[in-house]
């Protein structure tokens, strides 16, 4: 009898979702994560627009060029994208937001207290939840954004922000070459990325650490780094 | 046979409940929530689920499986520190050890790869933020991003250091300086005049397409 309630709650999900229920991919036992759904390209934070809110951006699966392998560019439903936040200073995460993809949809749970820090984690269902439709890929698509707790959420392919001559650095470290060149050539240009962004209220995040930052040393400072984790 | 007719079942069930939720909407505390809109309102526990109207919540929002123990394979504090400092080595190493741990584990290992990147670090004297070779490593080996709770952030504008990260921060100059400036931003080494190779910038300062000024700032793929 419990079977079945699941199988109904899971096929009213569906039904709500009005997608078919995706079946996660295939897994790449990689002993790298470099290529894999896992591999995180970039993490960006700073003050939003509104000066009382900080954005949270992070970047997966570089290098993507235009066309099909950006539109066919998928987030894995097996990889937990995770946004740690230190308020005091001791480099452990005192805080959380958490996003996952299911279906056409990321959903976020968070800011919220970790059941548990460090490499392992489980999906904080019982924090505040969010989620977003998943943009497409295709050239200069549209970003489709959700507001909702004070909070904004996005999630899809992107330009990747990243600039560098990245080839020359290589060539320079190889021995190739023996330094850059005045005009650099961006590596990263037309290219995208797997994006997530959040924006989120400062308060929502606690004061801050003081001294955290010793180049800032009265600014209240977050210590701030992103994982992926996946499902076992 | 009975597997179908079982499945026909269950579909008929869904629905059924679907509908079933959708008449009780009409007298809860909030008229404008429902278990469909997508926002968790009324006195739902999550996004439409919970509370008395709506499917319960054990399983995540909307029914779905969140269940699971999720384990680490990548994590990116700084930008560029894994480009630049981790190298293949102990790169897997690296993202799966805790910030907390990262400083005893691997600060000998990055200090070996600033060396062979710049001989010449130490007789320089530094860098520009005034950190010996150890202080910089120390710095960069607890792979954290810190973001100011106040006031500007960003990598590097000038004036402030080390505050967050911008999408337009030109993050690799930065720590090209660092790694090959020496301690007087004004008079760097290595920038290009003279004898000396241009290694304190990539030669490229900015992305190639405009962010935006609101949510989400990233610019549409190209």
């Amino acid at each position: 009898m419990k079977k079945t309630h699941i199988v109904s709650i899971v096929a009213i999900g569906l039904l709500i979702a009005g997608t078919p229920f995706l079946i996660s991919g295939d897994h790449i036992d990689a002993p790298s994560v470099t290529g894999t759904t896992s591999d995180i390209s970039s993490f960006y934070a700073f003050e939003g627009e509104n000066s009382n809110n900080l954005v949270l951006i992070a970047n997966l699966q570089g290098f993507l060029p235009s066309g099909t392998a950006t539109e066919n560019a998928e987030f894995d439903e097996d990889v937990l994208v995770e946004f740690n936040i230190d308020t005091t200073g001791d480099l452990v995460e005192d805080l959380v937001i958490q996003s996952i993809k299911r279906g056409d949809t990321m959903y976020f749970f968070g800011p919220t207290v970790p059941a548990s820090t460090g490499l392992q984690s489980e999906i904080a269902t019982f924090a505040t939840a969010n989620k977003v439709a998943i943009s497409e890929g295709t050239t200069d698509a549209e970003a489709i954004v959700s507001e909702n707790n004070n909070m904004k959420f996005f999630a899809g392919p992107r330009d990747d922000p990243f600039f560098f001559d990245l080839n020359r650095y290589n060539a320079i470290v190889s021995g190739q070459v023996s330094d850059f060149n005045v005009e650099g050539e961006d590596t990263f240009a037309e290219k995208n990325v797997l994006s997530i962004a959040i924006e989120i209220p400062k308060s929502m995040l606690g004061a801050g650490s003081v001294g955290a930052n010793p180049f800032e040393p009265t600014t209240p400072t977050y210590s701030m780094w992103v994982e992926t984790k996946r499902k076992q | 046979m009975k597997k179908i007719l079982y499945i026909s079942f269950l579909f008929i069930t869904a629905l059924a409940l679907v509908q079933c939720s959708e008449d009780d909407n009409n007298n809860i505390i909030d008229p404008e929530a429902t278990c469909e809109d997508g926002i968790q309102n009324g006195d739902e526990d999550g996004i439409d689920c919970g509370g008395s109207n709506c499917l319960p919540c054990e399983q995540g929002p909307e029914g779905i499986d969140f269940s699971g123990t999720y384990a680490q394979e990548d994590q990116v504090g700084r930008p560029a520190v894994s480009i630049v400092f981790v190298t293949e080595g102990f790169r897997d190493d690296f993202n799966t050890t805790i910030p907390s741990e990262m400083n005893a584990l691997f600060t000998d290992d990055m200090l070996m790869n600033l060396e062979s990147l710049n001989p010449d670090y130490t007789t320089n004297g530094g860098n520009v933020l005034g950190q010996g070779a150890t202080d910089f490593i120390s710095m960069l080996s607890n792979d954290v991003l810190w973001v100011a709770q106040n006031g500007s952030t960003t990598f590097f504008d000038g004036t402030t250091t080390l505050t967050g990260r911008k999408l337009g921060d030109d993050v690799m100059d930065f720590h090209l300086m660092l790694i090959f400036g020496g301690p007087d931003i004004n008079t760097p080494f290595n920038d290009g005049s003279g004898e000396q190779p241009l290694l304190i910038s990539d030669g490229v300062s900015e992305n190639d397409k405009p962010f935006l000024e609101s949510f989400p700032y990233l610019a549409a793929p190209f």
